[in-house]
């Protein structure tokens, strides 16, 4: 526990300190969430309702989370530090979770700020909010999962551009922008078999108050973090008796 | 007891080679050098004396501990100080060196105390608040063994330390280095020949996989028969090619 815990301290100080975290994990988000809205302000037709629009744009800051997770690692293994880990008495789920725990409340925080700062843009304060940011907890959790993967499995020079391509999809098929009816087809049922959407759908179930709809879009999403998380594990495993 | 003791030793990957049947015993307190050329086979035997990689055959023994069967217990015994300055680059340095106490079971005010004492030790104290990544290399590798003997290890391995320094950080670290002479156990790899003669008891010279020769340098020059240990270093590791060609 000791041992998970200092590591879990330098995840969080690595990330805290690095602008990098605040530029993208929450700037980025942050900013395309100012533009739709003022956009949506300034047209007649609703484009962007802010019921949808906050809790689509929580669920894709979330992505940033995995890139903080790949560039850290990846860097960890280029640097050699993961090697010094390896060596110390450290057991892997101590360092994995070492890794994977501080993302959570780093997700937790970039889910707050942009329901903040959609009250400015008339999100009405209610405690589905909350529900909403305890549903994402599982996508948080997906996206760690996807940064242990891709930190593993790649360098630190990969890892950004890498991790880039995954934000980008998660934002086009997760149907943060747009709804995926529109579109229709076999794009609609590609993306359904993806997490995104049920990441997306999830959160603004919660915020909607239909409960109901909530688990459905969870299972996926849960069902993708655990395969997820599994492989990382295994991988993470492989690599340690490769060294 | 020893502090390392090696039985048929043996890394193979995919087909090749790497170590060999190595047997090889090294007392408490050794100052030990492991030379070879890129690909001889020092790294291999470094990672799995610190149990990063498992023997394709035969075991070692870190303090009695085996690394095959008790890894966890051989782990606590060493510690590394690997090729690249391994140090977590937006920790300050007093948080690295505690990062790495208490990833070998100190509590915080036990590695806090340790901290200190290794910041006076190794001339740290000035940068205890500054990133790790802004130290000079020189610096950046002193922190990095500081990290290493932190854990106090009965064995510390220390792979190519010098690596990449200039010349005058590379002597500054050969004294720090020197100092541990006697203190505790270690295991240096380098490049550097006259960093071995100077500093190490013993060498021993690896080539495709396999212990060469084992000595002092006065005594491997005396088995080559060559008035310098460069001279006996290049004739203990020619290839039979290079060999055949020269006669």
């Amino acid at each position: 526990m000791n041992r998970m815990l200092a590591l879990a301290g330098r995840t969080g100080k690595e990330l805290l300190r690095d602008p990098v975290t605040l530029v993208f994990g929450v700037g980025l988000p942050l900013f395309l969430l100012i533009l739709m809205s003022v956009i949506q302000n300034n047209v007649s037709v609703e484009i962007f309702a802010i019921g949808q629009l906050a809790p689509g744009m929580a669920a894709f800051s979330l992505s940033f989370v995995s890139m903080f997770a790949a560039i850290l690692l990846a860097k960890d293994k280029s640097t050699s530090f993961l090697l010094r880990v390896f060596a110390s008495p450290a057991l892997p789920r101590e360092y994995i979770l070492g890794y994977a725990l501080p993302m959570l409340p780093i997700g937790a925080a970039q889910c707050a700020v942009c329901f903040l700062t959609a009250f400015c843009f008339g999100l009405a304060p209610s405690w589905n909010i909350l529900l909403a940011m305890l549903v994402l907890l599982p996508t948080a959790a997906l996206y760690i999962a996807f940064g242990l993967l891709f930190g593993v499995l790649l360098t630190d020079k990969q890892a950004a551009p890498v991790n880039s391509i995954l934000v980008n999809v998660a934002a086009l098929l997760g149907g943060t922008w747009f709804d995926l009816t529109l579109i229709g087809g076999t794009f609609e049922k590609i993306c359904n078999l993806l997490p995104f959407v049920h990441a997306t759908e999830s959160a603004r179930a919660a915020l909607a108050g239909n409960y109901a709809a909530i688990l459905p879009h969870l299972a996926w999403v849960f069902g993708w973090a655990a395969l997820l998380f599994v492989a990382a594990v295994l991988l993470f495993k492989k690599k340690m008796r490769e060294n | 007891m020893n502090a390392i003791e090696t039985t048929g030793l043996t890394k193979r990957f995919r087909g090749r080679t790497a170590v060999e049947d190595l047997n090889l015993t090294i007392a408490q307190g050794e100052f030990f050098a492991l030379l070879g050329q890129n690909g001889a086979g020092k790294t291999t035997t470094i990672r799995m004396l610190t149990c990063l990689l498992a023997p394709s055959a035969g075991d070692a023994f870190l303090m009695g501990e085996s690394i095959s069967r008790n890894a966890e217990a051989a782990k606590a015994h060493s510690n590394l100080s690997p090729q690249e300055t391994a140090i977590a680059q937006n920790l300050t340095v007093r948080e690295n060196l505690m990062l790495i106490a208490r990833l070998y079971g100190a509590n915080k005010a036990d590695a806090a105390g340790r901290s200190e004492a290794a910041m006076r030790e190794f001339g740290l104290s000035a940068r205890a608040r500054d990133r790790a990544k802004t130290l000079s290399g020189g610096m950046q590798r002193r922190l990095s063994i500081a990290m290493a003997l932190i854990t106090k290890p009965n064995v510390l391995f220390l792979d190519e330390p010098t690596l990449g320094l200039d010349v005058r950080a590379r002597r500054e670290l050969w004294k720090t280095i020197s100092a541990l002479k006697g203190k505790v156990t270690v295991v240096l790899t380098t490049h550097y020949l006259e960093e071995a003669e100077a500093l190490a008891d013993r060498i021993g010279i690896m080539h495709e996989g396999r212990l060469q020769a084992l000595g002092t340098a006065a005594a491997l020059c005396a088995e080559t028969n060559t008035t310098n240990f460069e001279d006996a270093f290049l004739a203990l590791t020619e290839s039979e090619s290079e060999k055949e060609a020269a006669l």
